[in-house]
């Protein structure tokens, strides 16, 4: 418990960090100016659109409603982490390039992080979702250009390639 | 943001005892629990506490208990980890079906049972940006002298939008608190509720939500409907809940069309005329909502007459 300024240790994708932040600051702000990773967007700050969804220790959240100094112990991953070494796209993003699921681009970062995050979930309890299941693991997400279709379609997709191609 | 001159303050205890220290030393304080409510309401100057008391470091508050006749839930369980609960699935179905309804998948990943049922009641005319209530000017729950949506200058209609409290009152379900001094109490879930939507809980400062105690009981059937303008995300602008056991003891509750949780418990044989024009009463829907209050109150009729044809009664 201190007042002004908070530390904070965790791990952003994979790597230590340790802050000193304002007791105010939300995680999003975090990601983008203290640790300058801007892959991480800001939408609605309001938790409904989807856009800074990130993953703390590997659950999705909005990064938008998240008290940063709740990140003390945790690990992060933001959308820089999710291919290795920032070389190569991950399985999510590679699907999502072959369905044409992204256009402008700016809620892709959020969408790639959730997807991954309900992949991951159904490959630990061993579940294949069917498209209407996928549709509601996606409903945080918000896209006004592709109209979901060709993304839920790069989900189905990525559920049907084998499993061991996929984990990242 | 409208104290930026007073120091802030953002606590984590990770006790009970730690916490208490922490409502001694800042009497003003507003706890926080996922944080899903609380933020955007901070984003916008609806919420403006100078100190925060986080609690999500307080074990005490954490996680599911069994018993033979009652399961108790910790307030700060996540309504993710409530979806996934094998035993919360088998017995409270009903209960599982209000969890999924809630927000987003990204919200429900943080959003706590407490934190449901203690959420802010709202307003089209309130949950608005600093620079929407300035052009319109400020409401009774916003420091003003007059409900927008009403006229009114006494009573605040601001909607009482849990999806889980329906569920949890047709359960029968208690809630333990405990207050400054560190004393617990227990009571229904209903009598949380003022009914006044300026201040809508009957809690002082320091009262905790600590858990939330649902009794085993049989109900041979149940019905859980919520009305918004879209399939997900959207805050409640009508919940009904409803539960029937096998000696014929019928629990209604419903919110988005109250500051409160309407409720009403009836025996068979049922008067269903009497039954609509008691939970019409308890409906004082005003003109807050994106969906307007004729619309709502039909719909909450026509819910009625679903669970009804659904119940066979």
């Amino acid at each position: 418990m201190s007042k002004h300024k908070i530390e904070v240790h965790f791990t952003v994708n994979g790597k230590a960090v340790h802050l000193e932040i304002k007791p105010g600051t939300i995680l999003l702000d975090l990601i983008r100016e203290d640790l300058q990773l801007s892959g991480t967007k800001p939408g609605c700050h309001e938790g409904e659109c989807g856009a800074c969804t990130v993953l703390v220790d590997g659950v999705s959240v909005n990064s938008c409603l998240y008290p940063a100094v709740n990140i003390d112990g945790k690990s992060l991953q933001t959308i820089e982490g999710v291919s290795k070494a920032m070389q190569t796209l991950s399985p999510v993003q590679n699907v999502m390039l072959e369905k044409w699921a992204v256009q402008c681009g700016f809620c892709s970062p959020g969408m790639v992080m959730s997807i991954k995050s309900f992949y991951d979930k159904c490959q630990t309890k061993g579940i294949k979702p069917n498209r209407s299941e996928i549709k509601k693991a996606i409903e945080g997400n918000l896209c006004r250009c592709t109209g979901y279709v060709k993304v839920i379609d790069a989900v189905e997709s990525l559920f049907e390639q084998a499993p061991e191609s996929i984990s990242s | 943001m409208k104290n930026s001159l007073q120091k802030r303050f953002y606590l984590i205890p990770h006790s009970l005892i730690e916490l208490q220290k922490a409502i001694v030393q800042h009497a003003k304080h507003r706890f926080i629990a996922g944080g899903t409510d609380l933020m955007p309401n901070r984003h916008q100057g609806i919420s403006t506490e100078s100190v925060l008391i986080d609690l999500s470091a307080i074990q005490d508050l954490k996680g599911i208990e069994h018993s033979p006749d009652s399961i108790s839930i910790g307030s700060m369980t996540t309504l993710e980890e409530l979806i996934n609960n094998d035993s919360i699935r088998q017995v409270f179905p009903l209960l599982i079906e209000a969890c999924r309804v809630v927000g987003s998948p990204l919200i429900r990943n943080r959003a706590t049972i407490g934190g449901n049922l203690l959420c802010e009641n709202r307003c089209l005319f309130f949950n608005q940006s600093a620079w929407w209530r300035d052009a319109i000017g400020s409401c009774l729950k916003d420091r003003g002298n007059h409900c927008i949506a009403t006229g009114s200058l006494t009573s605040c209609f601001s909607a009482f939008v849990s999806d889980i409290a329906p569920a949890l009152i047709v359960l029968n379900a208690k809630v333990e608190i405990m207050n400054a001094a560190g004393e617990n109490r227990s009571l229904a879930i209903a009598s949380l509720y003022s009914g006044n939507g300026i201040k809508p809980q009957m809690l002082e400062a320091g009262d905790l939500l600590l858990r939330i105690v649902i009794p085993v009981n049989k109900l041979k059937n149940t019905y859980f409907r919520k009305l918004r303008l879209r399939e997900s995300l959207d805050f409640t602008a009508l919940t009904l809940a409803a539960g029937i056991n096998e000696k014929g003891v019928l629990r209604l509750s419903a919110s988005g069309i109250d500051p409160k949780p309407m409720m009403l418990e009836t025996q068979y044989p049922f008067d269903l005329d009497a039954i609509q024009k008691e939970v019409l009463k308890q409906a004082r829907a005003v003109e807050n909502d994106m969906l307007n209050r004729k619309y709502r109150r039909q719909m909450l009729i026509n819910f009625l007459k679903d669970c009804f044809t659904q119940f066979k009664i």
